[in-house]
């Protein structure tokens, strides 16, 4: 276990990196809104979080840099300056200079100072007449001043006058009192005749005030750091009257008499000081005295009081009170682990149930019922813990746009929607590049110069459009634009022209707009640096379909383009449909998976050796998982055929049975059959055999390829 | 943290005794205060029970040196009555009252607190 | 009894160090994420002392002051808040709005620990 400061620091990067998402996303709707002060103070107070928090835990070279951002945007924040379109830059180079030195400290490559200090320079030059103010790191609590070599014990004579109402601010004065007996020896006198009447008493003002002679090792500065919260709020007096290592009042240590100095003081007279010494007796001696109690009663009384005074502090009890915290901050790994676990676990729980069918012992199906029961409730709550709002990845392609649209000169506003979907962390993270390359795809093919686009009778300002969406146990994301929209009769020649199809070839629009995933295809002018490098959207289908998505487009020539990807909410578990080849076990994913039918030996013969079955009329392309994976024996006289929808068409896949719903804990495969075609996967069913996972879309094209 | 209780008893010589226990404190003072406006016109001696009392600030001192104040203005005596508190004597020390020997207010009586109780 | 502390900060590293100093020390903490939680949870809970940060969202640091002073349960506690060396004027707001005393960040946990004693006694 690290120790709680490097947990504290660990802790504190992870909230830098979430403040600097969010500084960025208040940047880009600043630039939006200028005028916004809650968008103004949210980039303050997100820069003075990072500022503030990176100090204390060591962070000093952030702490800084931050500061002097923060000094500048404070203009901005008090009005004294306008938000500028350099401010913002300027501010967003910051941001990115803080990422970068947020990164050398948890080992990345070291942050290149000279442009921060670049970026300070500019942002400076914004404001010439602010002189920067290095930052102050005081402590609020003064060190031992009065440690010097020699000791000397000092003799201070303190009035402490609070203000009727410092006890509203929460100001206690006996422990400001204490704090005084910590110092040293403390005689402290309090002053109570400014208590007024009753119906003039206001119950929480405070009318005592004290006067104290204290003799301490200690300097006057830690006599006054003891008032230093209320020093603005009270009368406060503290003169030395003795200091023993000089000789400013007589050589001995000890100070006058508490009476003398009163009358020195003027707070009594010598008369009155006669007074109170010749009634030197205890407050029993003069209820005794008075008559009031008998003196045996008043003795048993204090003893009593004594004793009663003692158990008391014997008796401290001490019960924590009840503790709330919001939530709690668990390292990724943790609940990969856990992840892992409940993954076991579902397979032994299978193994469970089908030991329990076997037995058909009654008790025991009971109990693998309930077990079953828990285990699923315990995997939908693991998985959703790893469930995060896709938004963050969202503001992350603002300040994409922003930048992209700028290099090639395009208006576009980047819309977002659905941005609390929750996704599978890993999805999320996955997602990333794929929606990169979509969206700069988007804006350098879809939406057109802003003149052209005013030629079309379109506003000059394109928009790009990000929303998700629930759908089942998927997740909708939909990249849409308004620009020009596919070409097909250019996609068309271009596929033509490599080779990709052959000119007679008849398309349906779909199937035409699908060629853009193909590898190799570009149909840009020109190559930008944006996208454009024929490499691309095939990378994106293949990202998508590793992550078991798929990936649709449809298009509306000068309306704009949807892109549709379809992303399982997990990776880790997936609903399945079990199917079985002779003895070996394969699983698809029960969402591609539209109906089962029979095939018979005749309907092959009929076919006239053509993978072609005819399903109610009409015919579907099948594949057989027996060729596919050279099995040769045991080949039943009626087969059955699984149709999925693979990229927008039916496919048939035949088995020799289907076995039924799986629920299927992903097992990875080895780094040896990582390039395995047709396969994503294994799992282990619940008496310990393999079944793989089948990857429908590589099987149908290796097929295609293979047909070809 | 247990609340303030009052509770009192007027004999047919006019001694009213007043009992107080819990927590006298800044949030639970102005609750004595008003009790005692409206209890003390109606005897000739008040007597303070203060022995079930757990928690006393400052708030709580100032109001009883009032209240005894007040009554002695008005030619009634205050006294305590029972055991006095722990918490009673130890704030007595804490805020540096038990130097007072006579009241504050009038230099001819002694103090409340005087001498009192420590 | 061990007291309670409430410490208010929209920073989850700062809450997460002054909750752990103050346990070390033997305090009980309560957190609140910003203003306006600290605020409903002061409504409803009887703290011994409240340490806050002045910038938040929803509801700033004056703002949940102000509040608890004019609340019931906790209008008397000691409230401590957390600033930086450049809001000397947002102290002097804390202390009129009725803040207790003040920590500047950085510090360190015994300053904390230093500053906690002497509001508490």
């Amino acid at each position: 276990m690290s120790s709680p400061q490097e947990q504290h620091i660990a802790a504190y990067r992870e909230e830098a990196n979430e403040l600097l998402a969010e500084l960025e996303t208040s940047l880009l709707e600043l630039e939006e809104q200028p005028e916004d002060n809650d968008l103004i103070n949210r980039v303050f107070r997100a820069m003075h979080t990072i500022k503030g928090s990176g100090a204390m835990f060591g962070f000093d070279d952030i702490a800084r840099f931050t500061h002097e951002v923060e000094t500048v945007f404070d203009q901005a924040r008090n009005g004294k300056m306008k938000v500028t379109r350099t401010l913002l830059d300027l501010t967003l180079q910051s941001r990115d200079q803080i990422s970068a030195m947020l990164g050398a400290s948890a080992g990345g490559p070291p942050a290149d100072e000279a442009r921060g200090q670049q970026i300070i320079a500019g942002l400076q030059a914004l404001l010439p007449q602010v002189t920067p103010k290095p930052i102050i790191t005081e402590t609020i609590i003064a060190d031992d001043k009065g440690a010097t070599e020699q000791i000397c014990h000092h003799t201070f004579r303190i009035r402490f006058k609070p203000e009727p109402d410092v006890l509203l601010r929460g100001t206690n004065p006996a422990a400001l009192l204490n704090e005084l007996r910590d110092l040293g020896h403390c005689d402290i006198i309090a002053q109570s005749e400014n208590i007024p009447l009753l119906h003039n008493l206001t119950p929480e003002h405070c009318y005592l005030y004290w006067d104290v002679i204290l003799t301490t090792i200690k300097g006057l500065e830690a006599v006054k750091d003891v008032f230093i919260f209320v020093e603005d709020d009270c009368e406060l007096k503290i003169e030395l009257i003795n200091d023993s290592c000089s000789l400013i009042q007589g050589t001995d240590d000890t100070y006058k008499k508490l009476g003398d100095i009163l009358v020195e003081r003027g707070d009594i007279s010598p008369v009155e000081m006669q007074k109170i010494l010749s009634m030197q007796k205890r407050f029993g001696e003069i209820l005794v005295e008075q008559g009031i109690v008998p003196a045996a009663k008043v003795e048993s009384a204090l003893k009593e009081q004594q004793q009663v005074r003692q158990v008391r502090q014997e008796r401290t009890v001490t019960s924590p009170a009840a503790e709330t915290s919001l939530s709690v901050r668990v390292p990724a790994e943790r609940l990969d682990h856990l992840v892992n676990l409940v993954g076991e676990l579902v397979t032994v729980q299978a193994h469970l149930t089908q030991t329990a069918d076997e037995k058909r012992d009654g008790d025991l199906i009971s109990i693998a019922e309930e077990v079953e029961r828990l285990i699923s409730e315990l995997r939908d709550t693991t998985l959703t813990m790893r469930m995060l709002p896709i938004g963050s990845t969202f503001s992350k392609f603002k300040r994409l746009v922003r930048d992209l649209s700028a290099e090639l000169g395009k208006e576009i506003d980047l819309e977002t929607s659905g941005a609390d979907t929750e996704l599978d962390k890993t999805v999320i993270e996955k997602l990333n590049d794929p929606l990169v390359h979509l969206i700069r795809n988007s804006i350098d093919h879809g939406i057109e110069m802003p003149e052209v686009r005013k030629a079309a009778g379109k506003p000059t300002k394109g928009i790009v459009h990000l929303g998700a969406e629930h759908s089942g146990d998927s997740v909708l994301v939909t990249i849409r634009d308004n620009g020009a929209g596919l070409d097909k009769e250019r996609i068309r020649a271009k596929a033509i022209e490599q080779g990709l199809i052959s000119a007679a070839t008849e398309l349906t629009d779909k199937e035409i707009y699908n060629m853009i995933f193909a590898a190799g295809f570009s149909t840009a002018q020109k190559v930008t640096s944006v996208s454009g490098r024929g490499v691309g959207m095939d990378v994106v289908k293949k990202a998508i379909e590793a992550l078991r998505g798929t990936i649709d487009i449809t298009s509306e020539a000068g309306k704009g383009s949807v892109i549709t990807l379809k992303i399982p909410l997990t990776l880790a578990i997936i609903e399945t449909l079990l199917v079985r080849v002779d003895t070996h076990f394969f699983v698809l994913p029960l969402s591609m998976v539209e109906e089962c039918v029979e095939l018979s030996r005749a309907d092959v013969a009929a076919a006239h050796g053509r993978h072609l079955a005819n399903v109610r009329g009409a015919l579907t392309p099948y594949l057989s998982l027996r060729e596919q994976f050279e099995i040769n024996d045991n080949q039943p006289e009626i087969e059955q055929i699984v149709i999925a929808s693979v990229a927008g068409s039916r496919v048939g896949f035949v088995v020799d049975d289907v076995v039924g719903e799986h629920q299927t804990v992903i097992k990875t495969l080895g780094k040896l059959y990582r390039d395995v075609q047709g396969i994503s996967g294994a799992t282990i069913l619940g008496d310990g055999t393999v079944a793989l996972i089948l990857d429908p879309a590589t099987l149908v094209r290796s097929a295609e390829l293979a047909g070809d | 943290m247990s609340d303030l209780t009052l509770a009192h008893m007027l004999n047919d010589a006019g001694q009213l005794t007043i009992t107080i226990g819990g927590r006298l404190a800044i949030d639970t003072t102005a609750t004595l205060k008003d009790f005692l406006l409206e209890q003390l016109p109606t005897a000739k001696s008040i007597r303070l029970d203060t022995s079930a009392l757990q928690e006393i600030d400052l708030t709580g001192m100032q109001l009883i040196c009032s209240a005894c104040w007040t009554t002695q203005s008005e030619n009634n005596t205050f006294s305590f009555s029972g055991v006095p508190a722990p918490c009673l004597a130890q704030a007595i020390d804490n805020l540096g009252f038990h130097d007072h020997k006579v009241c504050k207010h009038n230099a001819d009586i002694s103090c409340i607190w005087c001498g009192g109780i420590n | 009894m061990a007291k309670l502390i409430m410490t208010a900060d929209d920073s989850a590293s700062v809450r997460q160090m002054v909750s752990f100093t103050l346990k070390q020390s033997g305090y009980d903490v309560v957190e609140a994420v910003d203003g306006q939680d600290a605020l409903s949870k002061l409504g409803s809970q009887k703290v011994d002392m409240l340490i806050t940060d002045l910038n938040m969202p929803n509801l700033d640091g004056i703002g949940l002051i102000k509040g608890v002073r004019a609340g019931t349960l906790n209008k008397f506690i000691p409230i401590v808040m957390l600033t930086t060396e450049s809001q000397e004027g947002r102290k002097q707001e804390g202390k009129t709005a009725g803040a207790t005393g003040w920590i500047v960040k950085p510090f360190k946990p015994e300053q904390l620990i230093a500053v906690v004693k002497k509001v508490l006694g």
